[in-house]
């Protein structure tokens, strides 16, 4: 089952992009610019990369509000790690 | 009849101003004629909030927040910043500059000195460099210099607040019931007069920050009021702005947020909790319409995970303060905050230089400043008619929780740090009695305004930014506005003379001038905090004897401890005794003094 509410009607009905479709899209450039540039700046260290997803999931989620269908188990998982990680970077 | 009277109005604003800025500038007034100016400033500007239109009363009291903000630039011609803190941002954006480059000082790296001290507050300041990139930024625009693009941004910032508090004061009282005459004039005028904000404005990071906290309340309440989700990228990047601009600021947006992240996630638990305990939510709340609840629990992780991986990643400054001051901040809770004093133990001398009648009055003004506060607290629980829009009372509330919390604790409100942050919304809690009073009685409500407000207005055009002593010596005829300003004005006559005297490898002196802009970079790495080290020979000495050193006296007024222990083996008499046993002295002024050891 998809995590977001997908459209039934047929392509070419909706004008313009629906908001889910602009946050996956949104979501993937931002996850690659994210990429990118955490290793043109030779950063080694896998929390910085994972809490900089996180960050762009939920700077997307807020921004373009998609619908769900479900709870959002891929923004808990991420928030779960990226909690995890930052709290063993303070505690250490 | 009525043009006539807004006319005159303009031409008191406008010559008061003048005649009050004049007598900063010169201080060649009689003393009188400066409380003379300052009351019939006062005057107009009741008469035009009571009886004159909101444009009228908008004008008047924008031009007196703006006359108190320029006191002290025009009676220090704009040379010298307010306190040490700018110094040390100043000395950031310079190192910024020079590079071209945007990152964190480490002390024991040149350009950058060895001092401790200053390396500590400059290794803090660039943790957080939103601030140095905006004015930077500005910089290269306009092509000011630095320090004319640092004076500048700081005006800049003053305005900006202004407008933002005005929107944000007017969007909360067009949402509640408030029956007082201009009463969004009325309330500007109040929180123009509340204690950090009628300071003179810093050259700081918290600043800008402030006005982005502000910026995004009033964006959040434009999601609930208006259903406008097209703020939500601004609201997203002022979030990311906040997180890079300042670390405290950044926790404050968070705690704000928690409560609408909670609504979001469970909207049932409100309303269960609005019929459990009616006395704060009330019956009669109005819930927003909404088909779906804006994603609010999406941006308190995003602000939540920013501040944190922020502080983890890149400014550690936090963290280890975090590790060293967490027992403190628990242990820093009194009721120190009902006496009223701003002025700690070490710096209780200087209460002696205002007149009495000048503190008394502050003594007042603080105490009903902080009655209204907590009276409008209170009557924001006890009269639920009072705001009735959910998303309104909960922001409120978080406020009012944060902000009794911070004034309670010494080491979280250093800055009165929830006045400054809140400032519009605190504002709303000291007209919130006035109103349920009014309410009742109209005429003593009325009668309430107009004592409060020539009280407020005459206290802050005395005392300024004071609350236990007042810098009279921006007005006083004749004054010298060393003492007013706490700095001496001519510090690049004693640089220029450093500059010139040839051989020295060591630069020892007390806390001002290693935080003063009259250095060069070059001789940072030569200058050395008196405290920290012993006088050698080679070493040349500046004194400031006038000046409050937190080294000197060993304290922190932050109420929390410095990472440098000063005077480490050695007493502070016994470097003074040290010094004027066997150095000579080449240099005496009243403001300071230089001793050079052969």
């Amino acid at each position: 089952m998809p995590v977001f509410a997908c459209s039934n009607r047929p392509k070419g009905e909706v004008v313009g992009l629906r908001r889910e479709s602009s946050f996956l899209i949104t979501l993937a450039v931002l996850l690659l610019t994210s990429v990118v540039l955490l290793s043109w700046l030779k950063v080694q260290n896998l929390s910085a990369y994972l809490t900089l997803f996180t960050l762009c999931y939920f700077a997307s989620s807020f921004v373009f509000r998609p619908k769900r269908r479900t709870i959002d188990f891929v923004g808990l998982g991420l928030l779960y790690y990226s909690v995890l990680f930052l709290a063993t970077l303070f505690l250490v | 009849m009525r043009p006539f009277l807004v006319i005159l109005h303009l031409i008191a604003f406008g010559a008061c101003s003048l005649v009050m800025l004049f007598q900063a500038y010169t201080r060649e007034l009689p003393t009188p004629a400066y409380y003379l100016a300052l009351l019939v400033f006062v005057v107009p500007i009741v008469t035009s909030i009571v009886l004159g239109s909101e444009k009228l009363a908008f004008v008047g009291v924008l031009s007196f927040f703006l006359v108190i903000r320029l006191m002290f630039y025009v009676s220090t011609y704009f040379l010298v910043f307010p306190y040490g803190d700018p110094y040390g941002q100043f000395g950031v954006l310079r190192v910024f500059a020079q590079s071209s480059h945007i990152s964190i000082i480490f002390p024991n790296i040149p350009t950058f000195d060895q001092t401790q001290y200053l390396a500590v507050l400059t290794n803090q300041y660039s943790q957080w460099p939103g601030f140095q990139i905006l004015t930077l930024s500005f910089s290269r625009v306009t092509g000011l210099p630095l320090l004319e693009s640092a004076l500048a941004m700081t005006m800049l910032l003053d305005l900006g607040w202004f407008a933002t508090a005005y929107a944000l004061v007017r969007k909360i009282l067009a949402r509640t019931i408030v029956n007082l005459p201009n009463s969004v004039a009325l309330c500007m005028a109040i929180i123009t007069a509340v204690p950090p904000t009628f300071i003179p404005s810093y050259f700081k990071y918290d600043f800008p920050a402030t006005l982005f906290l502000l910026a995004s309340v009033l964006l959040l309440l434009r999601v609930y009021d208006n259903h406008d989700f097209k703020v939500m990228i601004p609201l997203t990047i002022l979030s990311v702005a906040i997180t890079v601009t300042h670390s405290i600021t950044s926790l404050f947006w968070v705690l704000l947020l928690l409560p609408f992240a909670l609504w979001t996630t469970a909207p049932g638990l409100f309303t269960a909790l609005s019929s459990k305990i009616p006395f704060v939510l009330g019956k009669s709340i109005q819930w927003p319409k909404f088909t779906r609840q804006p994603p609010l629990q999406a941006l308190f992780v995003f602000a939540l995970l920013s501040f944190l991986s922020w502080s983890a990643f890149y400014a550690v400054y936090l963290v280890k303060y975090t590790s060293v001051s967490a027992g403190k901040v628990l242990a820093s809770f009194s009721l120190g905050a009902l006496s009223g004093s701003r002025l700690s133990s070490s710096q209780s001398d200087i209460r002696s230089l205002p007149p009495k009648w000048i503190l008394d009055l502050l003594y007042v003004r603080d105490h009903v400043f902080l009655g209204l506060i907590l009276a409008g607290m209170a009557a924001l629980v006890l009269v639920p008619v009072l705001v009735r829009r959910a998303h309104l009372k909960i922001l409120l509330v978080t406020v009012a929780l944060i902000t009794v919390v911070t004034e309670f604790s010494g080491a979280l409100n250093f800055g009165d740090r929830s006045l400054l942050l809140f400032a519009p919304l605190v504002g709303f809690f000291t007209i919130a009695p006035l109103t349920v009073l009014g309410s009742r009685w109209p005429k003593l409500g009325k009668v309430a305004v107009v004592s409060l407000m020539i009280m407020l207005v005459s206290a802050v055009g005395v005392g300024f930014w004071a609350s236990s002593y007042a810098p009279t010596g921006l007005y006083v005829q004749g004054s010298d506005i060393s003492s007013a300003s706490g700095r001496p004005v001519t510090w690049p006559g004693v640089a220029s003379y450093m500059s010139f005297s040839g051989r020295q490898d060591c630069i020892l002196t007390n806390e001002i001038y290693m935080t003063s802009m009259s250095i060069p970079v070059d001789e940072w790495n030569i200058s050395k905090m008196i405290g920290n080290v012993r006088p050698t020979p080679g070493c040349l000495v500046v004194v400031y004897p006038g000046l409050f050193s937190a080294v000197n006296s060993n304290v922190s007024s932050f109420g929390f401890g410095e990472p440098y222990t000063p005077y480490n083996g050695f007493s502070a008499s016994a470097f003074y005794n040290h010094v004027y046993n066997n150095t000579d002295r080449i240099f005496s002024t009243r403001e300071a003094t230089i001793y050079y050891y052969s």
